[in-house]
């Protein structure tokens, strides 16, 4: 499904990825961990289409040149970003804003627009998937959301888009532990033989709930380590300087 | 500005004063006369007009006026907000169009043109008319006081409230040599009483319009007063809005302005008794070698007043925007709470915006804030909905509408909110394939 080769990404002439390789496939978890700075959200926003940097080597998504795309048809094809920080923009309701996603996704695989009642009832059914409170709808985006609200109204926009490709930039951070188990639980939901999910998390304590098929080390810019989720209670427990001690004496 | 030319314009407002003879006004233009032979117009040397070149509109005559329109080419209907109860008073280059038009004279309630209300309500008209755009102050007042013909009057007396909303369209329609209108209007609302006044400005082809409007607010009545400047395509304009607030009296204006020409809007609003409230609300969207000069003040001179500014401005390829709130507060007002924001974007390196927010304190016990600021549509809300699956343009048309639309939510009417909303999209529209 995905597929990336060495990539390589700076902004502003500094080099952040530095030879990324990751395959994944329908049906898969990735947990991608790895200490602050390393380049998790570059990687995501990179994915996503995020403009600004310089790009080289090869992202294949379902066989399409990825980086060749616009962000916007980067969502049509299915990758969804669930941002680390989400954004709030004034003056844009949740409703209004998720009707246009929805049709001009649409409009891409050539469907009619949705129907005002039956879009309503898709926005209530996916705002209780998460818990999101309904008075929420009626609001700007994220605007005075708090840290938790945020997070998971990004998990109720995944859930409204259905995307085949989620990558969920620490959306754990900042969850309370009933909240955590509450995405956890919509995630998990969502999850489908067709669909794939990249976890970027600092936490073990998310990957007991969304349990991950491979667990990655991104450290400086590169994947250092992959295993399974035994990895991800190895860095709990010890943290990252045996990685870090591992990478450098191998230089 | 002393030179041959307004010599010979001085003497030939003298004559046109002579020709006029006796008259209700004979007084107040005599003085405006003598006022403007001082005054001039004002250059970009005067403070106040140093963003704004009127060079050319100092080649103009003012005495050749504007033509005389035949009426029956003219129709309302596109410009109508619909939904709206209102009364509607139309003029055409400054002159009043009774078959257009429905005057409306009860007891209590006046809303027509300046010629029949100085007779049929003679006293509160000249109580007020000139009292607070004083001919000694500005040029443009001076010529506006000397030569208006007509203009619209609302007046209310004691604790009387509309159900009607007055709708004045001022229409404008020149040629090269002909095409200075001055229309001198006046809002008298007594104490207690309640009117909402909605002015269109609509011009048909090339104009300059120099407009005075003054309104008087009693104590504890309540105006609410839109001047919309959105099928002003060709038109200069210089509009001067004088409003005389009176002990817990409320003003409200909003001033909507796009696909302007040039357009300079004075608003002033002055506080003569306590507990008054005032709130400005502006928005102006341009391009092409437009400019939109707003130039505002709220006069706090009386203490535990209250007044709320909020300026919003999109300016694309070659627009030019101005911007220009004061807030003085006398050393009587104390307890003066006086906000004011104007915030900009800017969608073309090759736009201008002049944003200068002024406080003037001399009370000490007040509150009062201020903030202006100027910058592209954001970089991170832009990635997140395109993120999300919403195309670039279409991305950039919903930030803008949503930053504009803080403004066009303070309208109070529905009817004229949701007309104006679908205008904007219209005119964001219109910014972006400019753009
Ligand atoms: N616009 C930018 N200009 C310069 N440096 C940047 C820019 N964006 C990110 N960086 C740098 O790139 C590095 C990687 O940042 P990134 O946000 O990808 O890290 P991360 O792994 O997501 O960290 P965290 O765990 O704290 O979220 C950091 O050193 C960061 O300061
Ligand atoms: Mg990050």
């Amino acid at each position: 499904m995905l597929s990336i080769k060495n990539l390589r990404a700076s902004i502003d002439g500094k080099q952040i990825l530095k030879g990324i390789n990751l395959e994944v496939k329908p049906g898969e978890v990735h947990a991608i961990m790895g200490p602050n700075g390393s380049g998790k959200s570059t990687l995501s926003s990179v994915i996503a289409g995020k403009d600004g940097y310089e790009v080289s080597g090869n992202v294949t998504f379902n066989g399409q040149d990825l980086l060749e795309l616009a962000p916007e048809v980067r969502a049509w094809e299915g990758i969804f970003l669930a941002f680390q920080y989400p954004v709030e923009i004034p003056g844009v309701s949740i409703t209004n804003f998720m009707r246009t996603c929805i049709n001009e996704q649409r409009k891409y695989r050539k469907l009619p627009e949705m129907d005002a009642s039956s879009f309503l009832k898709l926005m209530r059914q996916k705002a209780a998937l998460v818990e999101l409170d309904e008075s929420l709808m009626k609001r700007s985006v994220n605007q005075g959301f708090s840290g938790g609200e945020k997070k998971r109204n990004e998990i109720f926009q995944l859930a409204m888009l259905e995307p085949s490709l989620a990558i969920l930039d620490e959306t754990d951070s900042g969850l309370d532990i009933d909240a955590l188990r509450i995405v956890a639980g919509g995630v998990n939901k969502l999850r489908t033989e067709n669909n794939a999910f990249l976890v970027i998390t600092h936490y073990q304590r998310l990957l007991d709930y969304i349990v991950p098929d491979f667990v990655h080390v991104l450290y400086n810019g590169q994947i250092v380590k992959s295993g399974t989720k035994e990895l991800a209670y190895e860095l709990e427990e010890k943290g990252y300087d045996w990685i870090k001690a591992e990478v450098n004496a191998a230089v | 500005m002393e030179n041959v030319l307004e010599h010979t314009l001085a003497d030939r407002l003298t004559a046109h004063l002579a020709s006029l003879g006796e008259q209700p006004l004979a007084a107040q233009r005599q003085e405006a006369a003598a006022a403007f032979s001082a005054l001039g117009l004002p250059d970009t040397t005067h403070e106040d007009w140093k963003y704004t070149n009127l060079t050319d509109v100092g080649r103009l005559d003012p005495l050749a006026g504007a033509p005389v329109i035949d009426l029956s080419t003219i129709e309302l209907g596109p410009y109508r907000i619909a939904g709206l109860d209102a009364v509607e008073l139309v003029f055409v280059n400054g002159r009043f169009a009774p078959s257009l038009s429905q005057e409306w004279h009860t007891g209590n309630q006046f809303a027509g043109s300046l010629q029949h209300a100085l007779v049929q309500i003679p006293e509160p008209v000249l109580a007020h008319l000139g009292q607070y755009a004083r001919v000694c102050e500005e040029g443009f007042t001076a010529l506006n006081t000397l030569l208006a013909h007509d203009g619209f009057v609302v007046y209310g007396a004691k604790n009387e409230r509309w159900d009607k909303t007055v709708v004045v369209y001022h229409l404008s329609t020149g040629t090269k040599e002909q095409c200075w209108t001055n229309t001198r209007n006046l809002v008298v609302a007594e104490a207690g009483c309640d009117v909402t006044i909605i002015e269109k400005y609509i011009s048909l082809s090339p104009v300059f319009d120099n407009d005075v409007l003054e309104i008087a607010v009693g104590a504890n009545a309540s105006v609410q007063h839109y001047k919309l400047q959105t099928r002003y395509g060709d038109a200069w304009h210089n509009g001067t809005t004088r409003v005389q607030q009176e002990r817990d009296s409320q003003y409200y204006n909003a001033t909507i302005s796009w696909s302007g020409g040039r357009v300079r809007n004075n608003l002033q609003a002055a506080h003569a008794g306590q507990h008054c409230e005032t709130n400005f609300y502006g928005l102006y969207l341009l391009d092409h070698d437009n400019l939109i000069d707003n130039h505002t003040l709220v006069d706090h001179a009386m203490p535990n007043c209250y007044s709320n500014e909020l300026y919003k401005g999109i300016v694309g390829a070659d627009g030019k925007a101005v911007f220009n709130g004061k807030i003085l507060v006398r050393p009587d007002a104390q307890k003066t709470n006086a906000y004011q924001s104007n915030a900009n974007i800017l969608l073309a390196d090759t736009g201008t915006i002049n944003a200068k927010p002024e406080l003037e304190i001399f009370a000490d016990d007040v509150k009062c804030s201020h903030g202006a600021t100027t910058g592209q549509l954001n970089q991170d809300e832009l990635f997140y909905l395109k993120a999300r699956g919403i195309p670039e343009d279409k991305a950039r048309t919903i930030l803008l509408t949503a930053f504009a639309g803080q403004v066009v939510e303070q309208v109070r009417i529905p009817a004229l909110r949701d007309d104006l909303l679908e205008q904007l999209m219209k005119e964001l529209h219109h910014l972006q394939i400019e753009f």
